[in-house]
């Protein structure tokens, strides 16, 4: 039986927050526009609040290795206890507790919507939300060990793994039983009928093609770039210069050198290959 | 019990009796409001209105399972059975039983609880209400080195008869390391409240009573993406959404069946307390100006009540 639970999945920097732009503009029942600081989503997976309020514990009293024992368990209920779909935003990879539990339990999940994006355009964007240098974000991007690692410094997220892009994507394209729905960023771009209109079919979402090219259209690129401008946007990290930055596939050719990009297709060529992001011959396609 | 093997202290205005000493409370001479003991624990026989992953409650009865410490039961407001695992410290099972578990039996001594930190200044209270890991402690600790004295540091513990009073908690913040190191205190010696997680008892001054004091606004915290401090004065039912969005543990209100009256409390709290927001910059990096904006507000919000 399947449970109430969509993941919203992918590696950081791959366009898991324009997708909801786009799905809050589709549910936008009063055509009151998009409002960035109230994308609709029903928590992120990793958020400690939401650990807080199933468990009736406070997290900042738990080891990591506790708190993260206890999440199946939170979206478990969280499935029991809903009435609709929800649709949590998760980058975490698709991980196994030490006792061989998956952190995300497929009796709790209806499916997952992954959305990946080329390795090579996700490195400008880790390097401007991370306000790192190339050098540092392609170690970010290559990293088994890149997360969110609190430690001992509470914040108001629960440790996640996100391994490196490779094993990150493999994590969730090859999760049993999880029913996954992949979409790529560059086909948002290109042909964003299908591929925002599939996504929405995948979800059991039943909506005109009229309401879903207006909310393609309320969640374009551009749109959000100017609703930043004006009205600020609450996920921005303060020393990056914006959130939206450029929205476009390719632009790591005004970033990274041949070498760095040689680099990156060296680590993931596999994946890279399987996804479209390589000919079968090796060449990069974006 | 012996008396001799209990030790009393004052906490949220009461007296509670603890069956371990519980270094740097404040001790009591009173008869104790509450016994905590360690024993078996038999709840059975209980009709629990909600249950969560690691909790139950009802009306006067409360649950909860903290993995690798042990099980904790309120009862009625007046008794606290601990069923501690194997090894626990005693330091651990306190970390639990003056937040979460003593949240509980307020709520059910009909306390109007909230979840924050609060400081005061010239005999009035503010306080800071927000989720876990938000702050709060950090902010109350800065606020201390400017003068202020905390009152409390994690579950404001109210009472609204007439005006609301909030009474002191227990005489220390818990601040992680990292906000330590901010503070200049990474050195200190602090006890830790599990060994390796690194989060500290911190001690402040004690208040030396019970009392409570009058509690004058609450600030409700958000750290945002934003270069400054902003605060915004919210009115009419802007105000009583706030305080109820910070009652403590909401699961304990609903599985109290005290959701109406917990909603009469924050109208009526609303009617007697300034509340705003204030939005902090989300990686709080000069936490000294925070401090001295927060000042100025507390200073404009005394000069107007």
């Amino acid at each position: 039986m399947k449970g109430n639970i969509v993941w919203l999945a992918s590696y950081p920097k791959s366009g898991n927050t324009w997708f909801r732009a786009f799905h809050t503009s589709l549910l936008d029942k009063y055509n009151d526009g998009l409002d960035l600081d109230l994308l609709q989503t029903d928590y992120m997976a990793g958020s400690r609040f939401l650990i807080d309020t199933f468990t009736g514990l406070d997290s900042s009293c738990l080891f990591s290795g506790e708190a993260a024992a206890l999440r199946p368990s939170v979206y478990n209920a969280m499935s029991r206890k809903a009435r609709r779909l929800l649709l949590l935003k998760v980058h975490d990879a698709y991980t196994f507790l030490p006792d061989g539990a998956p952190l995300f339990p497929p009796e709790s999940s209806f499916g997952t919507l992954y959305i990946i994006r080329n390795p090579l355009d996700i490195v400008p964007s880790l390097m401007n939300h991370f306000c790192c240098g190339i050098e540092k974000a392609i170690t970010l991007l290559n990293d088994q060990k890149f997360g969110v690692h609190n430690g001992q410094n509470g914040l108001n997220q629960l440790d996640q793994s996100y391994l490196d892009w490779s094993g990150h994507v493999l994590s969730w394209v090859s999760a049993a039983d999880m029913n996954v729905h992949v979409i790529r960023y560059e086909d948002m771009i290109r042909s964003p009928r299908e591929t925002f209109g599939g996504a929405i079919r995948f979800l059991g979402i039943e909506k005109t093609e009229k309401d879903i090219l207006k909310a393609i259209e309320q969640a374009s690129f551009e749109n959000l770039k100017r609703k930043e401008r004006e009205k600020g946007f609450k996920e921005k990290p303060q020393h990056a210069q914006s959130f939206f930055r450029k929205g476009q596939a390719g632009s790591w050719r005004e970033y990274l050198s041949e070498e760095q990009a040689q680099e990156i297709v060296t680590k993931h060529a596999d994946v890279m290959r399987r996804f479209d992001y390589l000919t079968d011959d090796g060449k990069i396609v974006y | 019990m012996d008396t001799n093997d209990m030790y009393t202290y004052y906490l949220y205005g009461l007296t509670f009796s603890f069956p371990f000493p519980c270094h740097g409370f404040y001790k009591s001479d009173q008869a104790p409001d509450v016994m905590v003991e360690i024993g078996r624990i038999d709840a059975g026989h209980i009709d629990w209105k909600e249950e969560g992953v690691c909790y139950k409650v009802s009306s006067d009865f409360y649950l909860l399972s903290a993995p690798n410490i042990g099980r904790f039961f309120v009862a009625k407001g007046a008794n606290i059975v601990i069923e501690s695992e194997k090894g626990v410290p005693n330091e651990a099972l306190l970390l639990f039983l003056v937040n979460i578990v003593s949240g509980a039996l307020l709520f059910q001594r009909k306390y109007f609880v909230l979840q924050g930190s609060a400081i005061e200044r010239n005999g009035a209270v503010f306080a800071f209400l927000g989720k876990s890991a938000g702050g709060k402690s950090l902010l109350a600790a800065v606020m201390q080195e400017k003068g202020y004295r905390i009152v409390t540091d994690s579950v404001c513990a109210i009472k609204t008869d007439t005006v609301p009073l909030i009474y002191p908690g227990y005489p220390f913040l818990l601040l992680w390391r990292d906000s330590l190191k901010r503070l200049g205190k990474e050195k200190n010696t602090f006890r830790e409240v599990r060994n390796g997680l690194g989060r500290f008892w911190a001690p402040n001054e004690k208040w030396g009573t019970n009392a409570p004091l009058p509690l004058k606004a609450l600030f409700k915290l958000h750290r945002e993406n934003c270069e400054k401090v902003e605060f915004k004065e919210l009115l009419g039912f802007r105000k009583v959404f706030a305080i109820r969005s910070s009652a403590y543990h909401a699961s304990l209100v609903k599985g109290m069946e005290q959701e109406k009256p917990f909603f009469q409390e924050c109208e009526r709290a609303s009617r007697h307390l300034v509340v705003e927001d204030l939005d902090i910059p989300y990686f709080l990096r000069d936490i000294n100006k925070i401090a001295d904006d927060l000042d100025l507000e507390i200073s404009r919000v005394l000069a107007k009540t």
